[in-house]
């Protein structure tokens, strides 16, 4: 038994034992959803913990045995019916889970693991849910009976054919229990079996109640051990008569045992009653269906009980704690020389084993020296009974001494006395009962001989234990058996081979030194790339033999990769079990989302992300998530979400926590900071609101009086942000007070990535030298024409690219680089670089850097190139700017550009993200689609030195410097030629109530307005800026005066200009309103931007229209369907909240109602592919909101349409 | 002392002999722009990345007029150096490196007692020494101590 097992054996088995535990862990957290519906569910569970338990037991782990077999039980119950897989069971079931991993991680496979706690949970459920069967209908026993008392024979052998499947199917199982192959058991009659499995099954279900109160009774009530044994004798003596014998001898064994207990002969302590129940559950186990586990615990029970009664009730293991003062007395005795032993001795016993005249003392002392004893020593040879510790200093081994004094080896302890004893609560005995079987051993008791023969006959052996003889016997030669028992042998018996033998074909592992997996990729990835630089320099397209090579090295390659890979999800659903455990903790309601799991990282480079969001999913849970009450008290769901995702964007691999919970209030985090010192008041108040967020993660931030147990919000978030950072991520953090929080951890990708692994990737080059940019990192490539030129302006001295609706910042790849300066660059090229050169192969780069643009100018793009990506050598680890290189199909090498890096080079400013201001749930709920314009992007400019104007950038077309002399006066009117246009130059303090333009300046800005068809030019200072303006500017009536209003930027008083208001003024020829006679209208407007609120307000103004503006596309449909005939025409943005325009207008044209309704659509969005899907979903006009006279000549129209009851395309429409 | 010798300009250098791996002709290096002056670039040596030094960098001299020109230097990096290193309790280094160098001399097999302390005007550590061979003068170098410095981000004298 105690043979050394193959170390590389117990490795192969830990190994597979813990990757099976976290299966079964995903598992259980399923089974939990469903209740236990799904059967192969629980199957996969049941076979998972049944091999660890079948192959520790191989092992001889016996603490692994008897926790996975309770495991087993609660998972057999729930597989056959008996139970629900209710959250008490899975915590048991997952604590079981728990306690067997750690056993596998420790070095000793558990065996000196401490596994009461789990195995006291375990009972607690095993009988607290039979108690609930016991009220519950139990479902499948019950049938059972049902199904019985369906046969008319209950009692009497009856014709078989009549029985149910089922009733056949408990039959088939009983036969498998026969045990020995008696030549007697060949005609036992399965009906006899089956209806002897119910009935007894019947009775064990009644004892059940009985069982759980022997316990906390104590064997008082006598009643109560009377009728356990009366249901064990009915059992015991008819599976006799039918032969069965493992069942026979377990339920003796039991019997005896409650004898026992009965006649108050055996105290039922804790460690007897836990055999005692295990055996009745083993019993009903072997009395079930699918019970192919219990009959190989039946001999270990058998022993078990049978130890019970040869330790005279004795609980076991029988030694109480080493008392503390004993350990003290003993740590004193400095002049030991052998091993220090405790025994545990019945004094009467041991006058008897040492038969010398001088005493026991002196025989004791004859092998050894008695240190110290619980009696005073002299008393030991006096008293002839009663029990006693005695401390024993000796060289001979425990088998020996056991031999010698006759006592039993488990009553032998080696003293260590350099561990000081645990309290003696906290080690109150429990036996772990699969353990006792090695403790046994043959008892010298002379009450054994009341014991029946069971009992008698697994004594008198040697030290091993002996088991009883029908137990030994191998089940069931087939030919020996009733015909229906042998092909339900056949079946039963490969079948539990067969399950093992196909989990371990499902994922046979091997374990392989990671240093050469590592070999292999580094080999594998120079073989790509060779093969790349062959492909270069020959022709192999005629070449089958390359064809095959190439493939042969690309699938090595995948299959190297995919050694070193692992998906997010894998990472992420470890954190159902701990949002799951939490979540009952903290007794919150949680739902936990996984998205995006099927992103594939470097194994290790994830497990890094393991710890910081194991913080952050504890930190949602514990702060960020509110109570049920909470939550419904505040409006929202009662179920918190905690979402889990990974995606790629940028370049950069993104894992987010999300959730919906309070969200993280900037006041409080910063007056947190300030009395915790870590910013000055100073500081605070020149911070934003999202700085002060970020202070979160500044070390020594806490917020102590909130802390809990299971994580504090902020503690240790510098913990978390330095974790993420050390691999070379960053951290960042969206919060909405209210609506929830996102922790966004991102990581270069070509540092997520395994090194040599495959990327996809732009290969460019810039003053010849060639760069790798990854290919998620790249929004757009222009060709670098005329027509890019002219959308390239000057703003601030930059050049800055008009790209659609965006201004994007041009940056030169080659001041980040230092490239320059390098002696190999081209000296034509760089020349021409400063003019914009019309290099042919030149491109307009637009690079994406998280949600924000930045262009770049790059001589020439190679191409998109699957590429190699290697992680660069230390000595040039600190270029931030690049994440890593690659070698090319021409053999050299080509770093890769890291965004980030480039971004911080260039001290690049992005306004805060825009989604940032979004709320956190805007993705999840559905509205990503469109951004959501909380902001109004303006051109802040100077006209005098101090007075400050704003437009909105929407309506410049460029920036031009100029200078002075390039106007030219003509009579009152000045102009410039710019460009191939003679622009009309409008100065705002000819038309505008301000001071005039500083006329001592040699060169000033030049607004060309856009969407303005006459050539116009605005003179402006020099003092330019692109701002995000919040819609807090507070508006001033409109006086027609061109000043809508006005805000605070810098310490600067910004007016707000209506620009066409001064262009009217200009030249009112051109921009008359020109508006043909209208009659009186209502006209709805949906718009979200309160600028354009106010600005379109003012385009509307007209004695005749009645304007209502609303926030909205839900409130626009609001107000049309409370008054469905009071509008003529609607006027909508598109990209608004809650409800965009394009879902106004599908909605109203959804309606019947208003199919005459003309709708215009007025926005910023002027890609074609948002006014084809405009027009195509039932919008009237398509306008861009810029041109005050095309907005109400388009609005003119419309209404004269509805009002000539045109709407005729519509009609015709519908004819066709 | 085994000394493998090389030429910038004209004078003469030495590093052990058993750091030398293989000397080869110039491969096309792929510059490191924001990386140490030091650090001429990158280079694929059969599959392998490996750092060039220039040593005329190093040693604060001028870039040679074309870039192919010169002797390249692959340094033993497995073993010789991570002993050298240990010698010197520096942190071990054991990626790739080469040295760039105007030409490589011929191997010199010098008694480590004609090796002299280096003279008082030298101000880089990484100069282990000035040999004699013949009359050659040679400034025996510091691998180890060189790349430490250009990993510590110390700048050159």
């Amino acid at each position: 038994m105690e043979e050394a097992h193959d170390p590389e054996l117990l490795a192969e088995f830990v190994t597979e034992s813990l990757s099976g535990l976290q299966s079964v862990e995903q598992d259980l957290l399923l089974l939990e959803d469903d209740g236990g519906a799904d059967k192969d569910l629980v199957n996969r569970i049941f076979r998972a913990v049944h091999s660890i338990k079948g192959a520790g037991a191989y092992l001889n782990l016996a603490n692994l045995v008897t926790v996975s077999h309770r495991a087993e039980t609660l998972l057999d119950d729930i597989r056959a019916g008996r139970r629900t897989a209710n959250a008490l069971v899975t915590d048991a079931v997952l604590g079981a889970v728990d306690a067997l991993t750690a056993m596998l991680e420790a070095d000793d496979q558990g065996h000196s693991y401490n596994c009461l706690a789990i195995l006291e949970q375990l009972d607690l459920v095993l009988q607290g849910d039979q108690q609930l069967d016991a009220q519950a209908p139990m479902t499948s026993t019950d049938s059972r009976n049902l199904a019985h008392s369906t046969n008319p024979a209950s009692k009497t052998p009856g014709p078989a054919d009549g029985a149910p499947s089922n009733t056949h199917s408990s039959a088939d199982q009983a036969c498998d229990l026969l045990g020995p192959a008696d030549s007697a058991m060949a005609n036992c009659d399965p009906t006899v079996l089956a209806d002897f499995m119910a009935e007894s099954l019947q009775g064990l279900d009644e004892i059940q109640h009985d069982l759980q109160e022997l316990e906390s009774e104590g064997g008082t009530d006598s009643g109560l051990v009377k009728r356990l044994l009366q249901t064990v004798q009915t059992i015991a003596g008819q599976a006799a008569y039918l032969k069965l014998h493992k069942l026979t001898a377990l339920s003796q064994a039991s019997q005896t045992v409650l004898e026992r207990i009965h006649r108050k002969t055996l105290q039922p302590t804790h460690a007897v009653t836990d055999v005692v129940f295990q055996a009745f559950s083993t019993l009903r186990l072997m009395l079930t269906p699918e019970h192919d586990s219990a009959a190989r615990d039946c001999a270990s029970l058998v022993q078990q009980l049978g130890s019970i009664l040869d330790n005279n009730g004795v609980p076991l293991p029988p030694l109480p704690p080493l008392p503390l003062a004993d350990w003290q007395f003993l740590k004193q005795l400095t002049n030991r020389v052998y091993p220090l032993y405790r025994l545990f001795v019945d004094l009467g016993e041991l006058h008897q084993a040492i038969d010398i005249k001088e005493g026991v003392l002196e025989g004791l002392n004859a092998i050894g020296k008695v240190r110290h004893a619980s009696l005073p020593l002299e008393l030991i040879d006096t008293s002839l009974s009663g029990e006693c510790m005695l401390y024993l200093e000796t060289m001979l081994e425990p088998s020996i001494l056991s031999q010698h004094l006759h006592i039993r080896l488990s009553a032998i302890e080696k003293v260590d006395l350099a561990q000081q004893p645990v309290a003696p609560l906290a080690s109150h005995p429990a036996p772990s009962p699969a353990a006792i079987p090695k403790l046994v051993t043959p008892a010298s008791s002379s009450t054994a001989a009341s014991a029946p023969p069971l009992a008698s006959s697994s004594r008198g052996g040697p030290a091993a234990p002996t088991q009883p003889a029908p137990v030994e016997v191998p089940p069931l030669p087939p030919a020996a058996m009733a015909k229906t028992s042998s092909m339900a042998a056949e079946e039963k018996m490969p079948d539990s081979e067969k399950t093992q033998r196909t989990r371990a074909a499902d994922e046979p592992t091997m374990r392989v030194p990671a240093r050469i997996l590592h070999e292999l990729l580094e080999w594998t990835g120079n073989m790509v790339m060779a093969r790349n630089q062959l492909l270069n320099e020959y022709d192999f397209r005629e070449s089958n033999a390359f064809r095959t090579l190439s493939q042969a090295i690309t699938g090595v390659h995948e299959t190297v990769i995919e050694t070193r890979m692992q998906t997010t999800g894998s990472l992420f659903e470890r954190y159902r079990r701990v949002v799951r455990d939490l979540s009952r903790q903290l007794k919150k309601e949680v739902a936990f989302h996984i998205e995006g799991g099927d992103l594939e990282l470097d194994r290790t480079i994830l497990e890094s992300f393991a710890d910081p969001l194991t913080h952050l999913v504890r930190n949602c849970i514990d702060h960020a998530l509110e109570t049920p009450e909470e939550r419904v008290a505040a409006g929202k769901n009662r179920q918190g979400n905690v979402h889990l995702r990974s995606y790629v964007q940028s370049g950069e691999i993104i894992l987010e926590v999300q959730d919906d919970g309070r969200g993280i209030s900037a006041e409080y985090i910063c007056s947190k900071a300030l009395s915790k010192g870590i910013i000055t008041a100073a500081e605070a108040n020149s911070m934003t609101e999202e700085d002060k967020v970020m202070l979160i993660f500044e070390a020594g931030f806490s917020t102590k009086d909130q802390a809990t147990d299971v994580s504090g919000r902020g503690v240790g978030m510098d913990v978390v942000r330095n974790n993420i950072e050390s691999v070379g991520g960053t951290i960042d953090l969206r919060t909405r007070v209210g609506e929830g929080s996102v922790f966004a951890a991102r990581l270069p990708l070509a540092k997520a990535l395994v090194s040599s692994s495959l990327t996809t990737a732009l290969i460019i080059e810039i003053a010849n030298e060639c760069l790798a940019i990854p290919e998620t990192a790249i929004s757009e490539i222009i060709q670098y024409d005329e027509r890019t030129l002219k959308n390239i302006r000057q703003v601030d001295g930059r050049n800055v690219y008009q790209h659609r609706d965006k201004i994007v910042a041009m940056i030169d790849l080659r001041t980040p680089l230092g490239l320059q300066q390098s002696p190999t660059v081209n000296k034509k090229v760089d020349k021409s670089r400063a003019t914009h050169p019309m290099n042919k192969r030149a491109c307009l780069v637009i690079i994406q850097f998280r949600d924000q643009l930045f262009g770049t100018v790059v001589d020439e793009v190679v191409g998109m190139q699957e590429i190699i990506v290697r992680s660069n050598p230390q000595l040039i680890q600190d270029c931030t700017v690049f994440s890593g290189h690659t070698v090319l199909g021409n053999g050299r090498i080509s770093l890769i550009l890291d965004i980030n890096g480039i971004v911080n080079k260039m001290s690049l400013k992005f306004p805060k993200q825009a989604s940032k201001k979004n709320s956190p749930l805007d993705e999840v709920e559905g509205y990503p689609a469109y951004e959501v314009t909380a902001t109004q992007k303006m051109l802040v400019f100077n006209n005098s030195d101090t007075e400050y104007f704003a437009i909105p950038i929407e309506l410049v077309a460029f920036i031009e410097r100029i200078r002075e002399s390039d106007l030219t006066l003509v009579g009152e009117r000045e102009f410039c030629r710019l460009k191939s246009e003679t622009l009309s130059i409008v100065r705002l303090e000819k038309f505008l109530p301000v001071s005039p333009l500083n006329r001592k300046l040699k060169d000033v800005c030049l607004i060309r307005p856009a969407a303005v068809d006459h050539p116009i030019g605005v003179v402006i200072g020099r003092d330019l800026a692109v701002v995000d303006v919040a819609e807090t500017f507070e508006s001033r009536l409109d006086d027609q005066s061109g000043i809508v209003g006005t805000f605070y930027w810098n310490d600067h008083l910004v007016m707000l200009l209506d620009l066409f208001c001064v262009l009217e003024k200009h030249s009112p020829e051109k921009i008359s309103h020109r508006d043909e006679s209208t009659h009186n209208a209502r006209i709805l407007v949906a718009e979200d931007s309160l600028f354009f609120r106010k600005l379109i307000g003012q385009y509307m103004q007209r004695d005749e229209w009645e304007v209502k503006i609303v926030n909205d596309g839900l409130q626009a449909y609001d107000e049309l369907i409370n008054n469905p005939t009071r509008y003529d025409l609607i006027i909508s943005d598109i990209n608004m909240p809650i409800m965009d325009g394009f879902e106004l207008v599908r909605k109203v044209r959804e309606d019947r109602r208003f199919d005459k309704l003309p709708m215009v659509a007025l926005t910023t969005m002027s890609e074609e592919h948002f006014r084809e899907k405009g027009l195509a979903l039932g919008f009237d006009r398509y306008v861009i909101k810029i041109d005050k006279r095309e907005v109400r000549a388009t609005v003119s129209e419309c209404l004269r349409i509805r009002r000539d009851g045109g709407a005729a395309r519509r009609l015709s429409a519908e004819e066709n | 002392m085994q000394v493998s010798t090389f030429r910038i300009g004209k004078e003469f250098f030495g590093i052990p002999t058993l750091l030398v791996e293989e000397l080869f002709r110039p491969l096309p290096v792929t510059r490191v722009p924001s990386a140490d002056r030091r650090i001429e670039g990158v280079v694929n040596i059969r599959g392998t990345t490996a750092v060039v030094l220039s040593m005329r960098r190093c040693l604060g001299w001028e870039d040679l007029a074309t870039d192919l020109a010169g002797e390249m230097i692959l340094l033993e990096t497995s073993a010789g150096l991570v002993q050298e290193a240990r010698q010197l309790k520096l942190e071990a280094f054991s990626e790739p490196v080469v040295l760039s160098v105007d030409e490589t001399t011929q191997i010199h097999h010098l008694p480590i007692d004609r090796k002299y302390p280096p003279p008082a005007h030298i101000s880089q550590d990484f100069v282990d020494g000035v040999a004699r061979s013949g009359e050659i003068y040679v400034t025996i170098l510091s691998v180890a101590k060189l790349i430490a410095d250009i990993q510590n981000g110390k700048v050159e004298a």
